[in-house]
């Protein structure tokens, strides 16, 4: 058979109605004759009223505490979970036969420890095994889970669970819990199996049942609504517990004539003539004033249309806040670009410079961003680098190169002169021309041998004589008002001379 | 996973009983919230020609295999706002879509767990379209329409059905 289907909400309305049905019936029948005997035989008309008093305190208390659960939860923003962390205790009332004026506080604390409804109820699981395991109370366990989930420890090491003070300090929260459900895995669902366990279930429906009556007659003294109301209701209570005991009494007397009447098989109240309808009125009555549509108010848990609006508008926010961070990001990388001052020393960073430069320009870029830290790096590596620069300039420190520069010079002229004298004095040449003397001088000082010196300064002073005593009329063949076409003229001329050797003989 | 509701049934009989015009807008809205995951998934479905020629319905045929026939198909896709009865967990469903044909199951489903199989490879290799959803909601037709949704609908009932609450409460007050 196609089974394909999607369910898009849901209603939870109680498992396998009419077998729970049925069973709770044969519960109540038992629980009616177990009545019968407790109000009718056992108790007299004070325990009924006692009974009565204790059952109204009791629900007053259930209902007190699931109020200040469901704030509690209200106020840590897992409201729309209290209806189901209130079945959710309720299954765990039912399930290990601890009583939900336990549960709730240590429900409570969890959650406003964890402030998320899954983890409270994991570590509540958690904590119900660790407390059936350890025999601790089940407060003082969820307080200590509690505590470890908001990073102290200590308590856990007191509830001796098996963690030494190694594991606490280097294990997470999650990898602990992981470790504490392993080792109480099933302890609490053990106990709840054992004989004490079922004991505690019946004591736990005991409860229940005294708070399910007191939430009637609570409701049955809203009903009056005088101010003689408790006078009046417990007067009555009086007089209907003694009618009541009379009348189960009677009823007891009458099913069993009934019963061994024969053809009568199943006796049910409602079969009695005339008392039976006034019964099956009054129960009618009771049932209709019991449930009142919408007393409470309609719940949606799961993911709704609210949170999912909280979550968008989360994602939004925080989708926004990235857009500005980038947008400034993006801001300031831009005037990065149009920063001239950092432009420079970027480029200047660039270059082949030397190491204290670098740490010059390190430092400005550091001030220029304003860090702090490279400021002072920067400042003391240029202290070093100037430092060891002073070093090394009175390691290399030596006296003026230039200062015997000048008597050097009138050293070598001085030389020269005498070189002179000394020429004169072994040739026995003198010259008289000033030309030839410079020649043959110039001859001497290129390494040349005396005798080509002497031959070079002859034809020197002979060109000098060819030329006309020592002046020449060049006639310039250039352009007339073209001064650079004469002065290259004149330059090609002057060094044409040289070559020939005779360039320190003219003279424009 | 269904969102959870509380109150809800209880809320129609008394829709029913005090206020009858918001008892018969809350299922149009509901539908309406729904009808566009139906009209996407019979989208998906491919047609007469689309199918494996074997897998359509022949006359006089004894085959015991669904046979697929589009129109049938298509029709099977559809949505209730009704009340269902509890299932095994206790749930009852207060607003539902549904492929309710087993011709339509089968192409919705086929592959989940044997990919490789020559039926699905044939099919696939003719006209497929993508599996959408995860594990038990995983498939081709109207679970891709839900999950290509994005819970859209699933809002728009839960929306729906607190609308109608709300007034209820409003006009009690009143």
């Amino acid at each position: 058979m196609a089974n394909v289907f999607i369910d898009i909400a849901a209603e939870f309305t109680g498992k396998k109605a009419f077998k729970q049905a049925e069973t709770s019936t044969e519960k109540l029948t038992k629980n009616v004759k177990q009545l019968a005997k407790t109000f009718g035989l056992a108790f007299g008309t004070a325990q009924v009223i006692a009974f009565g008093k204790a059952s109204i305190k009791a629900a007053a208390a259930d209902q007190k505490a699931q109020q200040q659960l469901a704030l509690a939860l209200q106020n840590v923003g897992l409201g729309r979970d209290a209806a189901s962390s209130e079945n959710y205790i309720q299954r765990l009332q039912s399930e290990f036969g601890i009583i939900d004026d336990k549960l709730r506080p240590a429900y409570q604390i969890l959650a406003i420890a964890t402030r998320d409804t899954a983890t409270s109820q994991k570590l509540l699981n958690l904590g119900l095994d660790i407390s059936a395991a350890t025999g601790k109370d089940l407060g003082a366990v969820t307080t200590a889970l509690s505590r470890a989930y908001l990073g102290n420890n200590t308590a856990l090491t007191r509830l001796g669970v098996g963690i030494s003070k190694a594991d606490l300090k280097t294990k997470s929260f999650e990898e602990i819990v992981d470790q504490l459900g392993t080792t109480f895995k099933g302890s609490a669902t053990a106990a709840a199996n054992t004989f004490q366990g079922s004991i505690d279930k019946l004591s736990v429906a005991s409860a229940n049942a005294s708070e399910i009556i007191g939430t009637g007659l609570i409701d049955a003294l809203k009903g009056l609504g005088d101010q003689n109301s408790v006078d009046d209701l417990a007067n009555s209570m009086e007089d209907a517990a003694l009618y009541t005991a009379d009348v189960i009494r009677g009823i007891g007397v009458l099913t069993q004539k009934l019963q061994a009447l024969p053809g009568v098989g199943n006796f049910n109240i409602g079969m009695i003539p005339i008392v039976g309808s006034y019964l099956e009125i009054l129960r009618g009555l009771g049932k209709q004033s019991a449930s009142k549509p919408f007393t409470t108010p309609m719940t949606i848990s799961g993911q709704s249309q609210q949170s999912t609006k909280i979550t968008k508008d989360q994602a939004k926010t925080a989708k926004e806040n990235l857009k500005v961070s980038k947008d400034s990001l993006k801001l300031s990388k831009a005037k990065a670009i149009f920063d001239l001052q950092k432009i420079q020393i970027e480029a200047a960073l660039k270059g082949k410079i030397s190491e204290e430069d670098r740490v010059r320009l390190l430092l400005m870029k550091a001030i220029e961003e304003e860090n702090i830290s490279n400021i002072e790096k920067y400042t003391k590596l240029l202290d070093e680098a100037q430092k060891k620069t002073i070093e090394l300039r009175d390691a290399l420190k030596v006296s003026d190169p230039f200062s015997t520069f000048n008597s050097g010079a009138l050293n070598a002229a001085t030389s020269v002169e005498s070189l002179i004298a000394k020429v004169r004095e072994l040739t026995g040449v003198v010259f008289t021309n000033p030309i030839a003397m410079t020649s043959f001088a110039q001859g001497i000082e290129a390494g040349l041998p005396t005798s080509e010196a002497l031959s070079g300064a002859r034809y020197a002073a002979q060109g000098a004589a060819a030329m006309g005593g020592g002046s020449v009329n060049v006639t310039v063949n250039a352009g007339v008002g073209d001064p650079e076409a004469i002065a290259r003229v004149i330059e090609d001329t002057l060094r044409q001379s040289t070559y020939r050797g005779t360039g320190g003989l003219l003279a424009i | 996973m269904p969102a959870s509701v509380k109150g809800a049934v209880k809320l129609r009989k008394s829709l029913r009983q005090f206020s009858p015009d918001l008892a018969k807008a809350l299922p149009k809205e509901i539908g309406a919230a729904l009808k566009p995951i139906t009209r996407a998934a019979r989208g998906y479905l491919p047609d007469d020609g689309q199918v494996l020629s074997g897998w359509i319905a022949r006359e006089n045929s004894q085959s015991r295999f669904p046979a697929y026939n589009a129109r049938l198909v298509k029709a099977g896709i559809s949505y209730k706002t009704t009340p269902s009865k509890p299932n095994r967990s206790g749930f009852r469903s207060l607003a539902r879509v549904f492929n309710k044909t087993a011709a339509g199951a089968i192409y919705e489903t086929m592959g989940r767990k044997t990919p490789q199989s020559r039926f699905v490879q044939n099919q696939n290799s003719k006209y497929s379209s993508q599996m959408k959803g995860d594990k038990k909601m995983e498939g081709r037709a109207l679970f891709r329409a839900y999950d290509e949704n994005n819970g859209k609908a699933r809002d728009a009932v839960l929306k729906a059905i607190q609308g109608a609450a709300d007034k209820l409460n409003q006009r009690a007050k009143a």
